[in-house]
């Protein structure tokens, strides 16, 4: 199968200056992606899945010619992202995460009828192209109303109704379901799976394993601007499949707990989220074969310092991939 | 993908980068017009304000004047003519720099720079909006100058005189690329446009003639397209000497626009190269 996206050890890192006034400010280098490289076959739905600051949305915005990569190469539908930038405009549709990007003063219509206008689509064409965009998202009825009066949900479709403008082979989608309630999330998600059908290549970003699970025919995880595994989400699962795992929700929860944990016989790795700093209450979920393992870790946690509040067994999930190869957990899923 | 095959004809493809650029136009003008008219206050503010901008402009200026020059036509003629340039050139310069701040504050620079739209239409439309209190401003300019000092204005050559107008305009926007492309850089340079302006007209002799200034300043001031604007406008109204022979003040004035121009885009073109390096296009 040919490849749709193709990266190869791409790297970017930001220069930047933390706070202060006029000039001050300490400078401050942030690596955001590491010799980063991935394919993404055509007609396939690819998941970029790791936590805050993992360099996701840098991805996608090297891949849509919005950055450029400090070095390494990427194409797009075999066009070059910096040399060939414009053809790769021409063949992608990117919708990013942010709460801004539209004309408020205008209608959600208005806002599409311009960017199909950027986009050089014919009038008569983009007309009829924004109503079939309008009614696949569910915007219908909210179309003539100003964009002010979104709310944050349909200011994500619109989002999306305009990165599907031009009706591009290549999708970029930076978190398409963040923020949405359930049913808004379920269509984005079913616009997405018919985009599948419709052989389009979409590549989109999520902290939600589950999304990821559910949409993505393949998935890179990636962490601290590196790519650290990739493989389908089976594939990817299969790594923890023999495991067992269980996740404790603590009350009075340290860091020198979770490094003991981790030291623990038959642990294959563990992390912990804060659910709330001034209790302490975190959930570890850790990772471990063999019931000699379980005994041990109930043991460290029942004669630690904190209380113990409650204990589940789990199957093991795309998150303990990611648990066992970062030492982290992933965004909390909803 | 978008249809259409390969374009291989240099004139094909100049024909539908043409009428792709009057897509783009329109879309921007028609967003930037609906804008406009959506806030009502924008409007009876611009309304407003630009009388009283020319109240305090004019009033000093004039406090200064002997009495008699008061009364003299030509003086005021030339007065009435320097406003409407100055008018005409803020606009020009003013236009890029407003509607790339705009656009980074509503947040939508990124969605803008993922098209292949021309970057120069794209951020035009502060000159749309602007085209209107350039027109009120005008038009005002014009009660003051026969109601309250009933002058008669002279307009020897009005076909003349738009020319050089609307040349001083692109000229001016050439300016207005550069200032956008210090807008997109540096985000809020709030006023040093202002002063900039100032200066520049004051040494193109928009309000005393080039011909008085000291001969260092005189220097730049033939180098820069807006004297010979400012010169042909006086030269087509009021029938005044024009600095050069009329053809190579022309030939100066459109040779300089050009450069002006290319300047301009060629270095909104560099900034954004290095905003997409530096990570800080969607930032404001
Ligand atoms: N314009 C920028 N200037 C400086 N640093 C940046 C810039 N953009 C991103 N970064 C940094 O690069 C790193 C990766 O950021 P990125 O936005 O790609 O993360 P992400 O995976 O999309 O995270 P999230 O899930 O929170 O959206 C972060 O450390 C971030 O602070
Ligand atoms: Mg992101």
């Amino acid at each position: 199968m040919a490849s749709s996206v193709l990266v190869e050890n791409v790297s970017k890192v930001f220069h930047t200056r933390e706070g202060g006034l006029l000039f001050r400010g300490k400078k401050r280098v942030v690596e955001a992606l590491k010799n980063v490289s991935f394919e993404v076959r055509e007609g396939e739905v690819f998941g970029l899945l790791g936590p805050n600051g993992a360099g996701k949305t840098t991805t996608i915005k090297i891949l849509s010619t919005l950055l450029l990569p400090d070095s390494g190469d990427a194409w797009v539908n075999g066009y070059h992202v910096v040399k060939e930038a414009n053809k790769v405009r021409e063949s992608i549709g990117v919708s990013l995460y942010s709460d801004r990007g539209f004309y408020w003063k205008l209608s959600g219509r208005e806002n599409l009828m311009y960017f199909a206008r950027l986009y050089h689509l014919e009038r008569s064409y983009a007309k009829s192209r924004i109503d079939y965009l309008l009614k696949l998202l569910d915007l219908e009825s909210d179309a003539d109303r100003l964009v002010e009066e979104y709310s944050t949900g349909m200011k994500s479709k619109l989002n999306i109704a305009r990165a599907l403008l031009q009706d591009p082979p290549v999708l970029f989608l930076d978190e398409p379901t963040i923020g949405l309630d359930p049913t808004a999330a379920r269509k984005v998600r079913e616009v997405i799976m018919e985009l599948r059908g419709e052989g389009k290549t979409v590549l989109l970003t999520t902290h939600n394993m589950y999304e990821a699970e559910l949409l993505c025919d393949r998935v890179a995880i990636i962490s601290k601007g590196r790519v650290i595994a990739i493989g389908t989400p089976g594939e990817l699962k299969s790594k923890v499949s023999e495991h067992k795992v269980i996740e404790v929700e603590l009350a009075g929860f340290d860091e020198g707990l979770l490094e003991m944990v981790k030291q623990g016989r038959g642990v294959i790795g563990a992390a912990a989220r804060i659910r709330d700093p001034v209790s302490g209450l975190a959930e570890l979920r850790i990772v471990y074969d063999g019931d000699f393992a379980l005994k041990d870790v109930l043991g460290m946690l029942l004669s630690s310092r904190g209380r113990l509040i409650s204990v589940k067994s789990l199957e093991p999930t795309l998150e303990d991939v990611f648990v066992t190869m970062t030492g982290e957990r992933l965004e909390a899923p909803s | 993908m978008r249809q259409g095959g390969k374009v291989n004809c240099p004139s094909t493809k100049f024909l539908r980068g043409f009428k792709a650029g009057l897509a783009e136009l329109r879309g921007v003008v028609e967003v930037w017009f609906r804008n406009y008219f959506r806030y009502p206050a924008w409007i009876i503010a611009d309304v407003v304000t630009t009388p009283a901008w020319l109240i305090l402009f004019i009033v000093p200026i004039l406090m200064f004047l002997p009495r008699e020059q008061w009364q003299d036509p030509g003086v005021l003629n030339t007065m009435f003519w320097a406003m409407v340039l100055w008018d005409v050139v803020s606009s020009g310069i003013w236009s890029f720099g407003m509607a790339i701040r705009r656009e980074q504050q509503t947040g939508t620079l990124e969605a803008l720079f993922v098209t292949n739209a021309s970057r120069a239409i794209l951020f035009s439309g502060g000159l749309c909006v602007r085209t209107v209190t350039m027109f009120m401003g005008i038009l005002y300019m014009f009660a003051f100058f026969t109601a309250i000092f009933k002058v008669e204005l002279m307009l020897f050559n009005p076909l003349g005189v738009l020319a050089s107008l609307v040349t001083g305009l692109v000229a001016a926007l050439g300016f207005g690329l550069i200032y956008g492309s210090l807008v997109l850089r540096f985000k809020n340079i709030g006023p040093l446009n202002n002063v900039v302006q100032f200066i520049l007209l004051g040494i193109c002799g928009v309000f005393v003639p080039v011909t008085s200034l000291p001969s260092p300043l005189r220097l730049i001031s033939y180098t820069l397209p807006f004297t010979y604007v400012a010169d042909l406008v006086r030269h087509y109204a009021l029938g005044a000497e024009s600095l050069l022979p009329l053809m190579l003040e022309w030939a100066t004035l459109l040779t300089q626009t050009a450069a002006m121009l290319i300047l301009g885009l060629s270095m909104l073109k560099q900034v954004e190269h290095q905003m997409k390096y530096t990570g800080g296009l969607g930032s404001y």
